[in-house]
């Protein structure tokens, strides 16, 4: 039995306020069930693999329905255990908004508060248009993927990364609206979520401000220019990449959204090192940094929400 | 008339008590006590912190220099119950009356005392001056959110322009004007040869960490060689304990160097922004002096997003016209 399993459990259980008295509901009924001598999924799944409700099998299956049980009580000790100690944490930023985070882009799987996921942000935002930050997740294994956001932001996502030939560390700048936790998610393996995060304090009004190049009458000829550099590391090379674009959040006055929403940076083959989401909150020209495992020429593919592309080749500088 | 009689006699009543009240709350909410620094000029020293509630926003340092026949104010700190305040410590300290108010830059501790002194010439350098018209309530809002109810009844008051002259003659006494630009766009510092107290307003910090928020820093450091020579024997820096040498403009250069050479390194060598927020070891003889850690962070948002654009452009980029 795993997580998922546990958490299909809850659903068919809504009733069960949490996935232990769930699974306790389901072992109840199953014990219940073959008391009883006959319980639907059991037949059901007996005559699946060909064994015959026949009296003289009575004993066999009733054995099975025993182990079955022993089974499913056993491991539903062990993942409630799990559970416990997964999903009972008090939110150590004691957000109201927590829970509603949890559903919208954690989809709902367990999770563990862990401060391994390092947010490293200024504790005051002192431009809030432009507030840096750093997530590094290295210290989790096999990081599947990365979500960033802010509980309190209007638009509460601010970026994902999928850090499939990279670190799973990333930096980058963005908008805030106001004092909130600022959080980081990651999906290790076996589908748990680790999220860490500080608390940001903000003046704020940065998601509601028009973006400051647009103001310039050439913006337009200057949009998606590419800077970006590369630096050697210990095991591979940083890139930093800067892409001129508004950025614009839809939420200032008359002013659509206007946003990239893809970064994908590949190698000279066109293999994939790492893709970004971004969203409404990131930075006006964002600059993003990351840590490639390879050290080679990598090409990089931006789309924003209006269709255009932007594509560019980085070398490392000589 | 019987009864107007009794409405007037209230109505003054109420006046006098109002006035009382006022005069009261001022005394009660700030307690500033005048420092002589040399004969007849004072400093009200400001705590080395940032706004808060808690200090009201008295986090500056004001001054006056008693003339032969008036008062001369430099800068009259963050709110109108400030200024309120200050006005009566003067009016404590001696019978004369004050000449003329003259603020040293556009930042809100330095000038939102104004309303206090409504009665004579304010003056500023024109750069300052324009500053304020422009962003003096943005200045004034963010006071209130950080600093609150202590705020109250505060308005910006924009000073007149100074004219293109070095010298004034203020009450009496010679004052030189240095009409500089590091820390803000626009910065005066008042030297007074009589007594030779050097005003240095924010262009000297002493013992309190420099804040950058528009400053420019290496015109800020061309500011500070010219401070050094000027033949002063007491310096009242902006923020921080008054000096009788040249200590506050060594301090604030030794910073503003360190900042900006330790962050346009970082920058360059692939260093993202939040990573530059850990302060490097090698600034280790500032993290000591007050706010250190704010106001290197705060410095890391104004002066490192064109630093790290300026390293990132010098990467080789082929980019693809657009598909």
């Amino acid at each position: 039995m795993t997580f998922s399993s546990v958490n299909s459990v809850k659903q068919a259980y809504p009733l069960c306020s949490n996935p232990i008295q769930a699974i306790f509901t389901v072992c109840l009924n199953t014990v219940r069930g073959t008391e009883r001598g006959a319980v639907s999924s059991f037949s059901g799944r007996a005559a699946c693999t060909g064994v015959g409700i026949e009296e003289r099998n009575a004993f066999v299956l009733k054995l099975s329905a025993a182990c079955t049980v022993l089974m499913a009580a056993v491991l539903a000790l062990a993942a409630s255990t799990a559970m416990a100690a997964v999903q009972d944490q008090k939110d150590p930023l004691d957000s109201p908004s927590w829970d509603r985070m949890h559903r919208y882009f954690l989809e709902q799987r367990p999770y563990v508060f862990d401060d391994r996921v390092r947010v490293i942000a200024p504790s005051n935002a002192e431009d809030a248009m432009n507030v840096p930050v750093k997530i590094d997740a290295t210290a989790i294994d096999d990081v599947q993927r990365m979500v960033v956001f802010a509980d309190l932001n209007p638009i509460s996502q601010i970026m994902e990364l999928e850090p499939v030939d990279s670190l799973p560390v990333v930096s980058f700048n963005f908008k805030v609206q106001q004092g909130t936790p600022l959080r980081a998610a990651v999906l290790d393996r076996e589908g748990v979520w680790h999220v860490g995060g500080v608390y940001l304090e903000a003046a704020g009004g940065g998601c509601t401000q028009p973006s400051v190049g647009s103001g310039n009458a050439d913006w337009a000829a200057q949009l998606g220019k590419v800077t970006a550099r590369l630096w050697p590391t210990d095991d591979g090379q940083r890139m930093r990449v800067r892409i001129l674009h508004p950025m614009d959040t839809g939420l200032a006055p008359r002013i659509p959204v206007f946003i990239i929403e893809k970064l994908e940076i590949t190698d000279r083959w066109g293999q994939r090192l790492a893709l970004l989401s971004l969203h409404e909150p990131i930075a006006e020209n964002p600059i993003l940094t990351l840590d490639l495992k390879q050290r080679d020429e990598v090409q990089l593919f931006a789309i924003d929400n209006n269709g255009n592309r932007f594509a560019a080749s980085v070398a490392s500088n000589p | 008339m019987h009864r107007i009689s009794w409405t007037d006699r209230t109505a003054s009543v109420l006046v006098a008590w109002l006035l009382i009240c006022r005069v009261a709350a001022a005394d009660q909410v700030f307690d500033l006590q005048p420092k002589e620094v040399a004969d007849g000029v004072f400093v009200l020293e400001g705590e080395l912190e940032h706004f808060s509630f808690r200090n009201r926003g008295n986090i500056v340092n004001t001054g006056f220099i008693v003339g032969d026949d008036g008062v001369i104010v430099i800068d009259t700190g963050p709110s109108r119950l400030y200024g309120e305040a200050m006005r009566q410590v003067i009016a404590e300290t001696t019978d004369k009356p004050v000449a003329t108010v003259l603020i040293t830059h556009l930042h809100p501790d330095h000038f939102l005392g104004n309303q206090a002194f409504s009665d004579v010439p304010i003056l500023a350098l024109p750069g300052t001056v324009k500053g304020i018209e422009e962003q003096g309530e943005l200045f004034n809002d963010a006071m209130y959110r950080m600093v609150g109810t202590w705020m109250k009844g505060t308005e910006v008051r924009v000073p007149a322009a100074l004219g293109s002259e070095s010298r004034i003659v203020v009450a009496g006494r010679e004052l030189e004007l240095l009409n500089l630009a590091g820390h803000s766009g626009s910065d005066l510092a008042v030297f007074d040869q009589k007594s030779g107290v050097l005003f240095a307003g924010d262009l000297v910090f002493y013992q309190r960490t420099p804040t950058t928020p528009q400053a420019n820093v290496s015109r800020w450091l061309d500011d500070l060689a010219v401070l050094h020579k000027v033949p002063f024997r007491v310096l009242v820096p902006g923020h921080g304990p008054t000096v009788n040498d040249r200590r506050g403009i060594e301090q604030t250069a030794l910073y503003l160097d360190w900042l900006t050479t330790n962050l346009r390194g970082l920058a360059e060598s692939g260093v993202s922004m939040a990573e530059a927020l850990e302060p490097a070891p090698s600034g280790a003889a500032f993290f000591s002096i007050p706010v250190f850690l704010e106001e290197y962070q705060r410095s890391v948002a104004h002066l490192f997003p064109a630093m790290e654009r300026e390293s990132i452009s010098r990467g080789l980029v082929v980019q693809q016209a657009d598909e």
